[in-house]
């Protein structure tokens, strides 16, 4: 008797813990996946809305879905201020609190640009076909969660998040099962091998003006 | 067709493929070869290597890798060899810093190795050193310099050419004809895959390519339309030569990026002469037609995809980098499947 009612505590208690927080959780991204997209076609297909609007709208969605300092920091890899991996001769090539800091705004801008910029807001007949949430194994504490989504029954794209105590933020996105931060960090890396952190910036400053001057063309 | 135009074609593809064989003695010992995939690797490099895995054994802060051994070595940084801090002084001017061509790196395989991209969580787990050496390359590059020769002819004839003709051509045709020709020319290709999927024993793929052209090329008058997916769920099955020969293991070879054509390797360079053969346009008489449809064919292609390479172009420091990498990974994902 006393080994079931010790069974049964178990399974409560198992039940208390595991079950809610998966479920939770799931619904959470599940959630802010589909409230987000929603919101994004929404702007995109808003009639009487000039695209300047609608990029400046679309932002501020991604601003608030996205979180840049864990993308900046994944995409630096050990070269981030916070990596204690050891850097031998390669110290010097360490981004310092204030580098990381104007690499993030830099590299954060760049990402709009390329991304948001690229959108064609004629063509926003889109269908998607969104997965539920799976829950990752937690690293380090934090909590992490994948969303599968499948555009135009064609294009495979995956919504990595992750949960740092408050809320569910995305830090990559593999598009056909490919890593945007892993091929940054690749990219990246071999530059940051041959060259110190600000070059690295400075050569997203200068694309970020190559981008700006050709949609000055395209303008005018 | 003319017989004696089927000889010409046939003698042109035979001299693609002796020009093939010719790369595939000329490149495929790169393979397996330590050192010939760097464009610049000569004896020195050797000597260089050799210090580095000596030095190895004593400073710890470089690592080389025993075995298998990687296509494309490159020179661990070494206390003995590192010119590169000069250069990364020399590209630090107090303002204004100018980044030449050289800043960026011919090839991914000089990069860090020691965690994995796909968990970026491990980084930094406890304090552990900077392992520097080369990582396996993608793909043997030895032909680098005029690969990136050709990416340039390719760039600019995508600017110059292919883009404002593909660009007025969307204009002038509405969408529901773009669609149409697409799915003609990929009812077209059918033998391609067909053979393909028989080849590497996908009799599945194969029943549902031949249901689609059949279906496709009747009721989907001509392959225009595609009843064949709509009301049958009959799938495409992707199939090529190149992806059939990965299929039986016959690895990529050396890349090339062809004028044109863009990037391929030396196998699915084999591949696509043999798709040619299964092309039904290659039959075609006279040949300016042939070449015209040909010709179509890839602008409407292109029509659906502008904006694609600029994206790439703009987003990272070196695109040829990363098409080749793209490039790479995707077939290999293809022959996956």
């Amino acid at each position: 008797m006393k080994r079931i009612i010790f069974l049964l505590g178990l399974v409560i208690c198992i039940m208390f813990t595991a079950e809610p927080s998966f479920s939770d959780d799931g619904a959470e991204v599940d959630s802010l996946i589909k409230t987000s997209m929603n919101d994004v076609l929404g702007i995109a297909r808003k009639p009487g809305m000039n695209n300047e609007d609608k990029r400046t709208e679309l932002w501020k969605i991604v601003q608030k879905t996205f979180d840049f300092a864990k993308i900046t920091e994944f995409t630096l890899g050990q070269f981030s201020y916070n990596s204690t991996s050891v850097l031998g001769e390669y110290s010097d090539r360490r981004f310092t609190k204030a580098e990381q800091e104007e690499f993030r705004e830099v590299f954060t801008r760049h990402l709009g640009n390329t991304y948001l910029d690229r959108m064609d807001f004629k063509n926003v007949d889109v269908i998607i076909d969104l997965k539920p949430a799976e829950i990752l194994e937690a690293k380090k504490g934090i909590k992490r969660a994948q969303v599968k989504t499948m555009i135009n029954k064609k294009t495979p794209i995956d919504y990595i998040l992750l949960n740092e105590g408050k809320d569910w933020k995305i830090y990559d996105v593999k598009v056909e099962g490919r890593s945007l931060v892993s091929a940054f960090r690749t990219e990246y890396k071999a530059i940051l091998l041959k060259n110190k952190p600000k070059v690295l910036t400075q050569m997203l400053k200068d694309k970020i003006k190559e981008h700006e001057s050709s949609k000055t063309k395209k303008k005018s | 067709m003319n017989p004696l135009r089927l000889r010409k074609k046939a003698k042109h593809l035979a001299a693609i493929a002796v020009f093939a064989l010719w790369l595939v003695t000329g490149c495929a010992h790169g393979k397996n070869s330590a050192v010939t995939a760097d464009p610049g690797a000569g004896p020195e490099s050797i000597k260089a290597e050799n210090n580095a895995v000596k030095e190895a054994k004593h400073n710890k802060a470089v690592t080389v890798p025993v075995e298998p051994a990687p296509q494309a070595v490159k020179v661990p940084k070494t206390t003995a060899n590192k010119p590169s801090k000069d250069l990364a002084t020399a590209s630090h001017p107090a303002e204004g810093v100018v980044v030449t061509e050289e800043d960026i790196p011919e090839s991914p395989e000089e990069i860090v190795i020691g965690d994995d991209v796909d968990d970026f969580f491990d980084d930094g787990d406890a304090p552990k050193e900077l392992p520097v050496t080369a990582v396996e390359a993608l793909v043997p590059d030895p032909l680098i310099k005029f690969n990136r020769a050709m990416f340039e002819v390719n760039d600019r004839l995508y600017f110059w050419c292919l883009k404002p003709v593909a660009k007025g051509y969307k204009k002038v045709t509405p969408a529901f004809f773009r669609k149409g020709v697409m799915n003609f020319f990929y009812n077209l290709g059918t033998p391609v895959r067909l053979v393909g999927s028989v080849l590497q024993g996908k009799y599945k793929g194969a029943g549902s390519e031949l249901g689609r052209f059949v279906v496709n090329t009747t009721v989907g008058v001509g392959g225009v339309w595609d009843p064949a997916d709509r009301f049958f769920g009959l799938k495409p099955s992707e199939e090529d030569f190149g992806q059939t020969l990965g299929a039986y293991n016959i690895d990529n070879g050396c890349y090339i990026v062809w004028p044109f054509l863009g990037p391929s390797t030396l196998r699915d360079t084999v591949g696509k002469a043999g798709d040619v053969f299964l092309n039904p346009l290659f039959y075609l008489t006279p040949n300016e037609l042939a070449w015209g449809l040909t010709g179509l064919d890839v602008v409407n292609e292109t029509s659906y995809r502008i904006g694609d390479y600029e994206t790439i172009k703009s987003t990272y420091m070196d695109p040829y980098v990363m098409i080749r990498d793209l490039y790479i990974t995707h077939r290999k994902k293809k022959i996956a499947e």
